[in-house]
């Protein structure tokens, strides 16, 4: 191999940075047609003739300040890591917004190509841009591409692989901003930089006073400069977006028809201020609907019958070895029926991916952040905080990572702390069984409903927090609402498989050991074998049903069920299977009549409004701590969670009492 | 006799199995990695050093 080159992937938030990631090295990351998809940066390595290439996707930032979590990964990467180019993504239906971060990038004096992307978007915005004419205004390559349909990805890498050192054109300020930045920069001249970067940016920097680029420099320096009367930084950026109208005046010629286009003939309806939200649960129903109803259900039942043949073939080869009685019985009735008993929601589970993939890849969820930010602004949490919790619909620890584009940190706790009650994906399986069993005909009705109130108590929880615990000033929220377009079905079958092998290997690891471990539990007591009332799991589940008798579900089952969930939140379902000796093709009724001694159908609504709110499983826990960095944030996270699910489930069992 | 010589193998790689898992689930809870159920352990999980 003749060259190694490392190259940094920046650009706007959703302007297609991940889809041109997987487009130029074949990788599956997640994309979304919304912003802040990708919160950390990812690593892809590939090779181009004979040029090896490290890709690395860094975060969608508007600029290299440091407010949020995300801009600091984007610029500490590129100053502190030195790649050798910096490959800059712009939306060429979006040309304006987008060159702010050129400029900064610009100006931290890395070699930048530019990869005009959505050229076919701006075609149809009937936008024409002189390509030739932005490249030399602004003195970098620039190539036109359209990373969905791989086109221009050819020369946009034989531009990459030929770059040079050759820094673009910088903005040239005002006298009295030039004047500032000289003296500075003579001072500096002085002493070794912080980093490898032009001196000139460094005392831009200094006169911004930016606390990171400060800190790295000796107080002495710092002192001699006292802040300037003028706001510098909004001089700064005056004078950039000048600059950037005087380039887009040269290269752009747009059409003068003000004729609406179809993505604001749609957002009329989608975002109205009344029917947005009619709108959104209609959609959301729908969804639960066809995943349930319509196809999930007909689908679950086909490959039930298959693991039913299955598991009856793993058991006659065992019988036909030899195989002692309770190894037999650890197989079939222990990790087969746990195992098969989750999976068998996978038709389900596979729908909903299959319906939310859709919905993300069309543009609609930005509108649904749009639609919620109302209720947003009047709880006093930023709106940018919607997104992490729609992004908690599919799985816990993405979203709670995803409050990292949170600029104000009070609102980021808010936010990590309301997540996990947003029903996950693992959540289904518990919320099928029960609802199959107990309210035949209902299930997506139920199970809408478990949605509704997961964001309503988020919601509500928030209120409460921002006025007490979490008290701090509004900051602003602008989004962008990116065009509908037709989803891509490369990227909706690839989406789903990766969400779909995801539940498949935790089905294969932790249900399976799950399903060994409680299967012994409920085999044995502490002097060998035992009935299941005697076990070790019976004994565990006695100690705590007292605390659920209130809320209906006060049974030793019930109690380990819930413990046990803490694994993963799919173990309820196991254990279901497992203590009540149900095969993994049981069927509604078969459910019912087990679990009738148990529950009733309020009980076992109280006991989903449970699962849905109590604490989540523990690689969430592990993520709420990881981004919180404290056992105290973590510790109390757990404990009031857990204390919300145990009120509002008594009061849902105790209040439907009086009504049914 | 090969019955029972199974069953010791089958038990010996359940238990071998079983106590991987389990750790493997303790290294993801600790790096608040999750454990695949939406396929994010592998594309979304940052390493540490990723932190800020």
């Amino acid at each position: 191999m003749a060259n190694h080159l490392t190259v940094a992937l920046a650009g706007n938030p959703n302007i297609g940075k991940t889809t041109l990631l997987n487009a130029l090295t074949g990788s599956k990351y997640s994309v979304g047609n919304w912003a802040g998809v990708t919160v950390e940066k990812k690593e892809a390595i590939f090779t181009h003739k004979d040029s090896q290439i490290t890709l690395v996707d860094l975060p969608g930032t508007y600029s290299l300040s440091t407010y949020t979590i995300d801009e600091s990964i984007a610029r500490n990467y590129i100053i502190e890591e030195n790649p050798d180019v910096v490959l800059n993504i712009v939306d060429a239906s979006n040309l304006e917004r987008n060159l702010y971060l050129t400029l900064q990038i610009l100006e931290l004096g890395k070699p930048v190509v530019m990869a005009l992307n959505m050229m076919d978007a701006a075609e149809r915005k009937g936008i024409h841009i002189d390509i030739q004419q932005l490249s030399s205004l602004l003195g970098i390559p620039v190539i036109p591409i359209i990373a969905s349909k791989k086109q221009g990805l050819g020369a946009l890498l034989d531009q990459l692989t030929q770059y040079t050192s050759i820094q673009g054109t910088t903005v040239t300020y005002s006298t009295e901003v030039e004047t500032q930045i000289s003296k500075v920069q003579e001072v500096l001249s002085a002493i070794p930089l912080p980093y490898n970067v032009p001196s000139r940016w460094i005392a831009i920097k200094l006169l911004e006073q930016d606390s990171i680029v400060t800190s790295k420099l000796p107080k002495e320096i710092i002192n001699q400069f006292t802040p300037l009367e003028l706001d510098i930084t909004e001089v700064i950026t005056d004078e950039k977006y000048e600059f950037i109208s005087n380039i887009i005046q040269q290269v752009i010629k747009e059409p003068t028809s003000k004729e609406k286009t179809l993505t604001q003939k749609i957002d009329y309806f989608m975002t109205h201020k009344w029917l947005g939200l009619p709108i959104f649960a209609f959609i959301m129903f729908s969804i639960f609907y066809f995943t349930f109803t319509l196809v999930g259900d007909p689908l679950k039942d086909l490959l039930v019958s298959w693991f039913d043949v299955l598991i009856e073939a793993t058991s006659n080869g065992l019988t036909a070895m030899g195989v002692a009685d309770w190894m037999h019985s650890l197989i079939i009735d222990g990790i087969l029926n746990g195992v098969f008993g989750v999976l068998s929601f996978l038709p389900n589970i596979g729908c909903l991916f299959i319906a939310l993939t859709i919905l993300e890849d069309t543009g609609y969820m930005a509108r649904v952040a749009f639609i919620m930010d109302q209720f947003m602004k009047k709880i006093g949490l930023n709106g940018k905080a919607i997104i992490p919790m729609l992004l908690g619909f599919g799985c816990s620890v993405p979203a709670i990572m995803g409050t990292r584009t949170l600029e104000d940190e009070k609102d980021r706790l808010t936010s990590i702390m309301i997540n996990p009650f947003m029903s996950c994906s693992a959540r289904l399986p518990i919320y099928t069984l029960f609802a199959s069993a107990f309210f035949p005909g209902k299930e997506a009705l139920v199970i809408f409903s478990l949605y509704l109130l997961g964001i309503v108590v988020a919601l509500i929880v928030a209120f409460i927090f921002k006025r007490t615990l979490f008290k701090s000033e509004e900051t602003p929220f602008i989004m962008e609402l990116p065009p509908y377009h037709l989803p891509s079905l490369s990227n909706t079958l690839s989406q789903v498989w990766e969400k779909v092998r995801g539940f498949l290997v935790k089905a294969g690891t932790v249900i399976f050991a799950a399903s060994a471990i409680l299967w012994f539990i409920l085999n044995f007591n502490f002097s060998g074998p035992s009935d299941i009332s005697n076990s070790i799991g019976a004994s565990i589940g006695k100690v705590i049903a007292p605390l659920f008798a209130p809320l209906g579900f006060g049974t030793w089952q019930a109690a380990l069920a819930l413990i046990t969930g803490i694994t993963a939140k799919e173990v309820v379902v196991s254990n279901m299977f497992i203590i009540y000796g149900l095969g993994a093709g049981a069927s509604a009724s078969a459910f019912a009549s087990a679990l009738g001694s148990s529950f009733t159908p309020l009980s076992a609504y109280a006991f989903l409004v449970f699962c849905l709110l109590y604490v989540p499983c523990v690689a969430a826990i592990g993520a709420i701590k990881r981004e919180t960095n404290s056992l105290k944030w973590t510790l109390f996270a757990i404990t009031y969670q857990t204390g919300v699910a145990w009120s509002i489930s008594f009061l849902v069992y105790n209040v439907g009492k009086l009504i049914f | 006799m090969l019955g029972n010589l199974i069953t010791l193998l089958l038990l010996v790689i359940i238990i071998v199995y079983v106590v991987y898992v389990i750790r493997k689930v303790k290294t993801s809870a600790q790096s608040g990695k999750c454990s695949g159920c939406c396929g994010c352990s592998k594309h979304s999980c940052p390493s540490k050093k990723e932190l800020p």
